[in-house]
């Protein structure tokens, strides 16, 4: 233990932990699941891409300048954009962009939301701070904004008659589109309102964790996980409305008509 | 065919140079018409020519090329969903949303644009003329007197023990016959200038379809408006318009021919 009160861990500590992967490749033999090569394969991609992670975040953090933060930040968000797209069964062309954009503002403006304004770091992208919120804002908004795109398109391809009678019958855009809008936005919005309700009971949540492991008071710990919690619902919400009101202004043109032929199903 | 519009033929809609698309095929080009105050204009052609795509064309609902006016005003001037009450087109497949009849009949009265208020008296007085108020007249598809699904192919099935289709009763209960007249009663309520209907009494009985005729028929000549009617049925066609227009000169790669319009 050293004097911060964190036990470090050596590689030989590692290899032990990497014992009870055994276990689950013995399971898989034993029972014939045939999985052990993909558990292999996702044992070693697991220490790959982290020990890839810690050194990248660890020069990142000990170089402390703004374009290399920036520069990690942008390859987050591509990278959950394309994520966030990736998992939803209808799709348009520009789908990938509205994503990013949306990723882009609601993960700047909450991450620095939080670094600026409630743990008050100095400076404001301290990538020690910052990096980590930002990847817990994108991992679950990407979650929230794929539910949200895939419910909106789903909508408009299920409900695509009734949608086009309300034109026919003089609706505007907004006023044939607003069942489904305000459908994806609450499908996209409703994981993290399950996770809030019961955080803490269930689980303890993998920050929190991670902190106590790592020494901190629980108490302190919990603090932050509240402010994480906030964060990551303002995030959600912000990006599912985001990307319904960025995706609707595509889907229905000037002529108050829904696009449906852009709609591409996968 | 009904006794000529005994109307001056004030022009109401016109259609200059229309080119009807389906997704990158074009089915129909250089399409012209006026429809005038209380003329009931057949279309007709062969199936799958695009009927329902220039209907759907006009009402702006899908992109096409060539003007549409409205009393010398295009959509643009007009505003699309201002242009598309005026215009109004009613699909072949009924289309009603979970509730009642009553919040169906309703619901354009909802948008923001509008500015009549709905007439729950008209709503009954108009579905009552449709045949919905008696019981079971003209029913034609899913009864709830065991008869079940029996679909649109069973023209004539009728009286089926049917209850009476009111303001209140569930409108996705109803049968496709019933559902397609509570649409058409839909349209009415709106007095639009132009109806567009596609197929409208395709899932009617004989009876019901005399009372749709009859309901158009009153309304157009009544409201000084006017109505595009899709058909196939060239009887019907002959019996209910004032005039027909065959599509098939206007198929494109189809030769253009000069008289294009068969009037009464």
């Amino acid at each position: 233990m050293n004097e911060t009160g964190i036990i470090e861990l050596t590689a030989a500590d590692l290899a032990v932990a990497c014992g009870l992967v055994l276990v689950a490749g013995l399971v898989s033999v034993g029972l014939k699941l045939g999985l052990e090569r993909r558990l292999a394969l996702a044992s070693v991609r697991t220490v790959v891409q982290l020990l890839l992670v810690g050194y990248v975040l660890r020069s990142i953090f000990g170089l402390g300048n703004l374009p290399a933060v920036l520069l990690l930040a942008m390859i987050m968000i591509v990278v959950a954009s394309r994520a966030a797209i990736g998992r939803v069964s209808h799709t348009f062309s520009g789908a990938t962009w509205q994503a990013f954009v949306t990723l882009l503002l609601t993960g700047l403006v909450t991450s620095v939301t939080v670094t600026g304004l409630v743990i008050k770091v100095d400076p404001l992208w301290e990538p020690r701070y910052l990096i980590p919120l930002l990847g817990m804002i994108l991992g679950n908004g990407l979650t929230g904004i794929s539910l949200c795109l895939d419910t909106l398109l789903e909508q408009l391809t299920e409900r695509r008659c009734e949608v086009e009678m309300e034109l026919a019958h003089g609706a505007t855009r907004w006023e044939a589109a607003r069942g489904p809008v305000r459908k994806a936005v609450r499908r996209g919005m409703i994981p993290i309102i399950n996770t809030m309700m019961v955080v803490g009971i269930v689980a303890l949540p993998g920050m929190m964790t991670g902190q106590i492991l790592a020494g901190a008071d629980p108490l302190q710990a919990v603090k932050y996980q509240i402010v994480i919690m906030f964060m990551v619902a303002g995030g959600t919400s912000l990006g599912s409305i985001s990307i319904a009101l960025l995706a609707y202004r595509r889907l229905f043109d000037d002529h108050h008509r829904l696009r449906y032929d852009l709609i591409r199903r996968r | 065919m009904r006794p000529a519009a005994t109307t001056s033929t004030e022009p109401i809609l016109r259609l200059h140079g229309l080119v009807v698309q389906a997704g990158e095929r074009t089915l129909l080009t250089g399409f012209d018409l006026t429809g005038a105050a209380g003329e009931l204009v057949a279309v007709t052609g062969p199936s799958g020519c695009g009927k329902t795509a220039l209907l759907r064309t006009i009402s702006g609902l899908q992109a096409g090329e060539g003007t549409v006016t409205l009393h010398g005003k295009t959509p643009q001037q007009l505003g699309w969903p201002h242009f598309r009450r005026q215009v109004l087109q009613v699909d072949q497949q009924p289309v009603l949303l979970a509730g009642t009849v009553q919040e169906n009949l309703q619901r354009p009265f909802t948008y923001g644009h509008m500015t009549a208020a709905f007439d729950p008296d008209r709503a009954s007085q108009l579905l009552a003329r449709t045949g919905l108020g008696d019981v079971g007249l003209g029913d034609v598809g899913r009864g709830n007197g065991g008869l079940g699904n029996v679909g649109l192919g069973s023209v004539g099935l009728g009286n089926v023990g049917l209850g009476s289709v009111g303001l209140g009763s569930d409108a996705l209960a109803l049968s496709v016959g019933q559902q397609q007249r509570v649409c058409l009663v839909r349209a009415l309520l709106l007095d639009p200038a132009i109806l567009l209907l596609d197929e409208p009494t395709a899932a009617l009985d004989e009876a019901a379809v005399a009372q749709a005729e009859e309901l158009v028929t009153d309304q157009v000549t009544t409201q000084r408006a006017g109505a595009l009617i899709v058909t196939h049925n060239t009887q019907q066609a002959a019996r209910w318009c004032d005039r027909q227009i065959d599509l098939t000169p206007y198929l494109a790669g189809g030769m253009p021919v000069g008289n294009r319009e068969t009037t009464s």
